[in-house]
């Protein structure tokens, strides 16, 4: 007999099996109540102002919204088993490791919804755009988050996917810290880490920076023609997408999997 | 296959479960082993901490201190190659709402010694139907369809916490007997109940957990030698008894063994005996190791 290891695909994929079927249900609920709210209130703005042709940027809005909405409320559900002791020790029982068991969660909560969210969304533009040209006369290109190069008054749906993915894991280390009301528990904690981290920075930097207060940056000190002067808009941006998109979601992940480690009956 | 050394543990409280409570175990110290078909009874009052001893070696809480190894794992790693090997039947069961074949589908194949075959006779056995939907059933047959499950795993440690507990008395028979034929030499049973009749003649060595601490941990055959189980009738209460229990028309009695004859162990006359009589009983039973080390 094979031993068994620490990392088997096999059992990320039984894992992911078992999410799906589990959660066939109650997405559906949502997705109808959604699709019903975003029909009725495209429907409304279309009959308010018929001639203004500007439903796709409509569709952006909407788009972001309940991605950036429903994303995060369906990603602090994803470790409701850890609420209840009896349901914890069904679910820690599972012979899979506690890696497997948050890869299956991510893939689900991020990829997984991502995919059926852009579905969701794709049929919902092109169902009220059959709606709004058969009864206001309205002809306007149906809205596609999968067309990648799709970009309207600088939104891009694809960008906000990425977004999401990296943000996401947030909402995923939320669900395994604190339980219940997990969502609500984490838009807190995260406003107050952002709120405080903000006051420290700007605290921080205002006392470096006052006695230079109106003056040419120049004159701090910083060499016009260094290295670092040079390459500032290329390296900061840089900087950003990679704490954004990598160390981040990482360092994020990371908590969750320490988290769910510890995580007792 | 179980090895505790030493163990502390104390549950967690406060707000972020980082206090710790009063201790629960302190340098507890357990052996068990699989060989010969055995199957553990672990006894003990409420609170006494059975269940949080299960789940210490099922690595659902971690202990503070001291060493804990199951079949070569340390439990709180919950390696998915120890998880795969135990199947524990908790006393507040858990089941998802779907019917019992989806059941078998999704955690099935986690089990790489789960039977389907086993499960179906189990299931057929306990007159449950794979189709039903595990959430419109009953406790008891709740707990019928789990511990088919459980049985079906194949695992080498099988844990049941209060097994018995919701099923009725056709169920209970069968489930007696499909104990006693899952077990073989490389598997480890441990039971641990307050309806000690239903487990009576299945449950050998006995454990007796107090506060915490093992007062008590023999097997049957020791007991049967050391202690005599007996109905006396008369309306006298028996002075030399170590237990004496009122019942209809006499008194059942505890006294030491004095005979080479062996009674039938009264479990619940048992538990009472060890727990009035702790430095008697600790007296007797050294003393037969003390004979057995000269």
């Amino acid at each position: 007999m094979n031993p068994i290891k620490s990392f088997d695909i096999r059992r990320v994929v039984l894992l992911l099996k078992k999410e799906v079927f589990y959660q066939r249900r109650a997405p559906w609920i949502i997705v109808g109540a959604l699709f019903i709210f975003l029909l009725g209130v495209h429907l409304l703005m279309a009959s308010e102002d018929p001639g203004v042709n500007d439903m796709p940027a409509n569709h952006i809005i909407f788009y972001v919204l309940s991605l950036l909405t429903l994303g995060p409320i369906f990603t602090s559900a994803a470790f409701n088993e850890l609420n209840n002791k009896s349901s914890a020790h069904h679910y820690l029982s599972i012979p899979a490791s506690t890696f497997e068991k948050l890869i299956s969660k991510w893939l689900v909560t991020g990829i997984l919804f991502v995919i059926a969210f852009n579905v969701f969304y794709f049929l919902y533009a092109l169902f009220s755009n059959v709606l709004t040209s058969s009864f206001f006369g309205l002809s306007t290109p149906t809205f596609n988050p999968f067309e990648r190069q799709l970009e309207l008054d600088g939104f891009a749906p694809f960008f906000f996917c990425k977004l999401y993915l990296a943000l996401h894991t947030v909402y995923l280390a939320g669900a395994v810290c604190f339980g219940k009301f997990a969502y609500f528990k984490t838009m807190i904690a995260q406003s107050t880490i952002f709120f405080t981290m903000v006051g420290l920075i700007a605290g921080i930097a205002s006392l470096f920076m006052l006695p230079y207060w109106g003056e040419n940056f120049a004159n701090i000190g910083m060499n016009q023609n260094s290295w670092m002067a040079n390459n500032a808009e290329d390296i900061f941006p840089a900087l950003g997408w990679i704490m954004l998109y990598l160390v981040f979601p990482l360092w994020m992940l990371s908590y969750s999997y320490f988290k769910l480690k510890e995580t007792e009956v | 296959m179980i090895n505790l050394h030493n163990i502390t543990f104390s549950y967690k409280s406060g707000l972020l479960k980082k206090m710790k409570g009063k201790k629960l175990f302190d340098q507890l110290d357990l052996h068990m082993q699989a060989g010969q078909g055995q199957i553990y009874g672990l006894l003990g009052k409420n609170g006494a901490g059975k269940t949080s001893l299960l789940k210490l070696i099922s690595g659902l809480v971690f202990p503070d201190g001291g060493t804990a190894e199951v079949m070569g794992h340390i439990p709180a790693d919950r390696h998915p190659a120890m998880l795969a090997d135990i199947y524990y039947v908790q006393e507040e069961l858990y089941l998802p709402e779907i019917k019992i074949s989806e059941y078998e589908k999704f955690y099935a194949p986690f089990y790489p010694k789960f039977s389907a075959e086993q499960f179906d006779y189990y299931l057929r056995e306990f007159d449950l139907e794979k189709s039903s939907k595990i959430h419109n059933l009953s406790h008891g047959q709740k707990k019928k369809a789990i511990l088919s499950f459980g049985m079906a795993c194949n695992s080498r440690l099988l844990i049941l916490d209060e097994p018995t507990n919701g099923l009725d008395i056709p169920s209970k028979s069968l489930f007696r007997k499909m104990i006693a034929n899952a077990i073989s030499d490389d598997r480890l049973f441990i039971i641990s109940t307050h309806q000690v009749k239903d487990v009576s003649n299945l449950i050998d060595p006995i454990i007796i957990l107090e506060d915490g601490k093992i007062l008590f941990n023999e097997s049957v055959e020791r007991i049967s030698q050391k202690l005599s189980f007996d109905l006396e009738q008369g309306l006298a209460e028996p002075a030399d008894a170590m237990y004496s229990e009122r019942i209809p028309g006499g008194y059942k009695t505890v006294r030491e063994n004095k005979t080479s004859m062996e009674s039938e162990i009264d479990l619940e006359a048992l538990f009472n005996t060890i727990v009035m009589n702790q430095e008697k009983i600790n007296h007797l039973f050294q003393k037969e190791i003390q004979h057995e080390s000269n």
